[in-house]
């Protein structure tokens, strides 16, 4: 039945494009549409909102800038706004077909007063759907950051809904969800690592990022293959009107970028680079022999776009990213991204927008090590993950009651789960897994429906297809007790890359909005989305040499229905916003492990993993005011998240290690005057779930640590709490030459929060246990950075 | 293998960051429920086998355990067909094998324990080991965390052919050191495919003899015991080593490591836990001088 679906709606929109294409206006209307521009470097502005008075009409613009709406002729006023820039207003008179683009201007030093009549930006009141969050670059530059380095993860930290395991700790989780189910995508490209230096920083560099959107809930009908939250990243176009450099200096690392103009108006580039120097600042503590070790990061950001005329632009983007980790000559480690992103807008008619894209991303690493005696002994691994992905998209403005986006995307992916090579005295041995293949088709369609004054509606289907690829040794196991290895039962060598398995999937994507009274809104929605590849971790936090895992004849894909239901408010007397959003996920075929799994170059992993459920649900509250001197947000998750898989904790429901029942961030920043501004963030929340031992058995001298209980995750760490602030200060202005000081210091009181308790034999007096605590930030952290521009 | 990578990364971030610290606490641990276990490993070396049977105590009481005495322990050479029986004395059961040894390379053995009614049982079978090249010894200034004093290195090749399981444990003028860890060795190295059939036991191995933070001096015995183990006892002391050092950035979830010991009536009621372990022995000893 999808199967057919599939197949039809991957025809029916093709034909679309060929009807819709010829659709022309309907009679006595005409439409208005253009680009929304920042004046000052030709940028685009995403989600600048439009309003047509007298009809108060309110349309937004897209991820490349676009908006288009249609109306009777006759008079109207024209008023766009954005966040941060002056609203600007036109006159016009529509008696046919318009383009009006606009160019804003940023607000400037009456920025005050102008923002708070003039700013409309993507809120929580103007979407129609639930769990969506917007960050831009300059609200990330204001967070108080680690080691003074903005950084976009961290950043997501301070919202409703999103978590880590600890500091240091890689990814983020999403409503109780994992770290892979989370779609991070940038320009388009998928993201398998978004960390560097194991989790401190993220691969993002703030200087090439313009606009970061997330998802909790309520998914585009666009995005799909993860279940837990979907973050689009876009990197800036790079200024088009004249040439800037950015750069700074920092306590980590240091960044540079160049954006200008190629062909003023029409094309334009960014290049963004950093590179950290944290090996430099660790050398004195590192032995004698290891003096000449290196431990890096960098990062390069890439990105140019022509518009070639006025119906077609192309950009093209890039990202390249390494860890390095080195000790002597004897250990080399490396680990990285690498995207590429190629878009072509295409303007059919005015109503009728369309982008394609094109992208490819690799994840990498390789470890090697050498002995540096007299036995000579070395040992190389290899193993990354590549995607290769097209995805056209067609927006059709079709009336001011309907917008209809809808696309197909297809998906391929190439496995390489790993090679290692083991060398001794001359001798040469290799062992090499077996490549995987996987490929993902989709269609979707999704149309916001402005159905009246008090009601909107976004509906959404997401057809989706994956096939589990042959070209590999397909492994086939037989049954046994839960939370034991599989028993091999044969191996089919499977030549051709015919599916080996296949499934379809069928995802409505619904949200619903209804206007109670003015700039108050009820809203609840309701999204399905499944996923097919898999990091395989046992691990507390995610390492760098995990590997992703396509769902095969043996793992099945994953499913999570998400229900929500919300209100948000836009006060009358203040200027704030108060949301609360209530959510219940449902979650099937989770990934989990035997106890003894063994992830590493392992041809029969499969035969080591498990599948369980799991649920989560909550209630987020936030208030946030975004205009004025004093900006910031404080809000407050009450949530669970759960996990049930035959043989652990009893087959009992068990907390997931993503469970923070309580979270409180606060964030608060404030504008001083010219010179100076200030900012600060405060965090508290449950500790995460743990297990501990009740009891010892000495078992050949080793106290081995036992919980008669079997339940797991039964305690929690104590609650994690951290204060951090930060001042900026305005250097000399000087007419080419911009600069700016950012002081910080994290973890102001110096709490130590516990990353984890392990258990331990002291090993002086053996017969003595201990209780240990991690922190991995047992100090305050104090920073400098120095910001220029000119 | 790549647990052993990303605790070296971890070990290392964690070390260079020096803002990070750990602690020793007082945490409340629930009590213990006096789960009744077994000690028993069988080696093939001649002389008393030992086999202990005791009661689990609260995690952080430093008293001796519970000892268990009226059980009645047989050890089954499956393949010879020979018996064992263990009589209790001394708070342990023990069988006096004399100059010959119960344990023989290449045999099946089983371990029945006849407690309140109810048989228990597990089976191991005896590997083969290797043999130890040679123990060297040899002064080292203070480097970084490295202290001064005497290093010691092992030197083994692994045994050819077959994927050959190794536990190693050091012991200091006689009784063993906590301040190395327990080894564990596939082949001479972390993998057990193959990979390094017959090669020379990898660094982490040759150098891990040696506590950096506590480096052996003139006059100490060192001695190094290297006990060749099933596959199946491998990844039970692989679990227990996860367990005894479940630290930095990559710990995993604490967990009951699975044993071999099992009622034999599917409606007993009583569980010992326990792992029947059978192993070679072979040890090279060291004088430091």
């Amino acid at each position: 039945m999808i199967r057919q679906l599939m197949r039809f709606s991957v025809i029916s929109f093709l034909q679309m494009l060929l009807i819709m294409g010829g659709l022309q206006a309907q009679t006595g209307k005409f439409t208005v549409n253009g680009y929304i521009k920042d004046e000052s470097s030709g940028e685009v502005l995403i989600n600048a909102t439009i309003t047509i008075q007298p009809s108060g009409i309110a349309v937004m613009t897209n991820s490349y800038g676009y908006y288009s709406v249609t109306l009777p002729a006759g008079k109207y006023t024209m008023l766009v706004t954005y966040s941060g820039f002056k609203a600007s207003q036109k006159e016009i008179e529509l008696k046919g077909n318009t383009t009006v683009d606009v160019s804003m201007a940023t607000a400037g030093k009456d920025m005050q007063e102008v923002v708070i009549t003039g700013e409309k930006k993507l809120r929580r009141t103007n979407t129609v759907g639930m769990g969506i969050q917007q960050l831009s670059a300059s609200t990330i530059k204001k967070i108080p950051a680690f080691m003074g380095e903005p950084d976009v993860v961290k950043a997501l930290l301070t919202l409703p809904g999103v978590t880590t395991v600890g500091e240091g700790s890689a990814g983020f989780n999403v409503r109780g969800g994992n770290v892979d189910e989370n779609l991070i995508i940038m320009d388009e490209a998928p993201v398998y690592n978004s960390s560097h230096l194991l989790g401190f920083f993220s691969v993002f560099n703030p200087d090439a990022v313009k606009n970061v959107t997330m998802y909790k809930s309520a998914f585009p009908a666009e995005y799909g293959g993860r279940t837990s939250s979907v973050l689009d990243i876009r990197m800036k176009e790079g200024n088009n009107q004249k040439y800037n450099v950015n750069g700074g200096i920092g306590n980590v690392f240091s960044r540079l970028s160049v954006e200008g103009p190629l062909q003023k108006d029409r094309s334009s580039f960014v290049v963004a680079a950093r590179r950290s120097y944290i090996d430099v600042l660790a050398k004195p503590f590192l032995k004698e022999s290891d003096r000449n070790s290196t431990m890096y990061f960098y990062d390069l950001t890439a990105k140019v776009n022509y518009e070639l005329n006025e119906k077609n632009t192309i950009y093209l983007s890039g990202y390249f990213g390494r860890d390095v980790f080195g000790f002597g000559n004897q250990v080399k480690f490396k680990w990285g991204n690498t995207t590429g992103t190629f878009r072509w807008n295409h303007l059919f008619n005015r109503k009728l927008f369309l982008n394609t894209s094109v992208y490819y991303s690799k994840y990498d690493y390789s470890l090697k090590f050498k002995s540096d005696d007299d036995v000579q002994q070395g040992y190389d691994w290899t193993s990354d993950i590549q995607t290769y992905g097209i995805k056209p998209s067609l927006t059709w403005y079709a009336s001011n009651k309907h917008t209809i986006k809808t696309g197909v995307n297809l998906i391929y992916y190439d496995f390489f789960p790993g090679k290692g090579v083991a060398s001794s005295e001359g001798n040469k041995n290799e062992i090499l897994l077996k490549r995987r293949y996987g490929a993902e088709t989709a269609a979707f369609l999704e149309d916001t429906w402005k159905m009246n004054s008090k009601w909107q509606l976004q509906a959404g289907v997401r057809l989706n297809r994956y096939a589990y690829l042959g070209n590999t040794s397909v492994f086939y196991f037989r049954d046994t007790t839960a939370n034991v290895r599989k028993p091999l039962d044969h191996v089919d060598n499977v030549t051709s890359k015919s599916p080996v398995k296949e499934w379809y999937f069928f995802e409505p994507r619904i949200s619903l909005r209804y206007e109670l009274q003015k700039n108050t809104f009820l809203k609840a929605g309701y999204t399905r989305a499944t996923q097919y590849i898999h990091l395989l971790t046992n691990s507390a936090s995610p390492t760098p040499v995990d590997l992703y895992f396509p769902s095969t004849n043996n793992i099945k894909p994953s499913l999570t229905d998400q229900y929500s239901v919300g209100f948000v408010t836009q006060l009358n007397k203040w200027p704030l916003e108060v949301s609360v959003e209530t959510f219940y996920k449902k979650m099937q075929d989770l990934l989990d492990y035997i106890d003894n799994a063994n992830l590493d170059l392992n041809q029969l992993v499969e035969a080591d993993l498990l599948t369980g459920e799991g649920k989560s649900y909550g209630v987020e509250v936030e208030v946030k005011k975004e205009t004025g001197k004093w900006q910031g947000w404080i809000n407050y998750t009450l949530s669970r998240s759960l996990r049930r898989t035959a043989g652990i904790s009893n087959n009992d429901w068990y907390l997931s290690r993503y469970d923070r029942t309580h979270v409180l961030n606060t964030c608060v920043m404030y504008t001083l005057n010219d010179k100076w501004s200030f900012s600060s963030n405060f965090t508290l929340g449950s500790g995460t779930p743990s297990t501990f031992p009740d009891s010892r058995l000495d078992i050949q001298g080793m106290g081995i640590p036992y919980n008669s209980t079997n339940k797991r995750n039964d305690f929690r760490l104590p609650a994690y709490h951290r204060l951090d602030v930060s001042a900026t200060m305005q250097g000399r202005q000087g007419k080419k030459m911009k600069q700016e000081w950012v002081f910080g210091i994290y973890n102001l009181y110096a709490h130590q929060n516990a990353y984890s308790i392990y258990f331990q034999t002291n090993k002086d007096e053996p017969e003595k246990k201990e209780a240990v605590r991690l922190s991995i930030i047992g100090s305050l952290i104090p920073s400098v950075t120095w910001n220029f521009k000119f | 293998m790549r647990n052993k990578v990303v605790k070296y990364i971890s070990v290392v971030l964690i070390g260079a960051s020096f803002a990070s610290c750990t602690k020793v606490i007082n945490l409340d641990l629930p009590k213990a429920d006096d789960l009744p276990y077994v000690d028993a490993w069988i080696t093939d070396q001649p002389g008393v086998q030992t086999i202990k049977f005791l009661k689990a105590v609260d995690y952080m009481n430093r008293n001796a355990p519970e000892v268990v005495s009226n059980a009645q322990i047989t050890v089954t050479d499956v393949t010879a067909g020979k018996s064992y029986p263990f009589t209790f004395s001394n708070g342990a059961y023990n069988y006096d094998a004399g100059s010959s040894s119960i344990g023989v390379i290449g045999h099946t053995y089983k371990l029945s324990i006849t407690w309140n009614g109810e048989q228990f049982e597990a089976t191991d079978d005896l590997k083969r080991n290797t043999k130890i090249d040679s123990l060297t010894s040899e002064f080292k200034k203070k480097d970084g965390e490295d202290k001064e004093g005497y290093y010691v290195k092992l030197y083994v090749h692994d045994a050819i052919g077959a994927v050959d399981y190794y536990w190693i444990r050091t012991y200091k003028n006689g009784s063993l050191n906590y301040h190395v860890g327990e080894m564990l060795s596939a082949d001479g190295s972390f993998s057990d495919d193959g990979l390094t059939d017959g090669y020379a036991f990898i660094p982490p191995f040759r150098d891990g003899v040696t506590p950096g933070d506590q480096p052996y001096e003139k006059g100490d015995v060192v001695k190094v015991l290297i006990r060749g183990v099933s596959k199946n006892s491998y990844e039970f002391l692989q679990q227990v080593q996860q367990q005894l050092t479940n630290d930095g950035l990559f710990g995993k979830v604490m967990h009951n490591v699975p044993a071999n010991l099992n009622n034999q009536s599917t409606t007993g009621k009583t569980k010992i836990y326990g792992w029947f372990g059978t192993v070679s022995e072979i040890s090279a000893t060291k004088k430091v001088e």
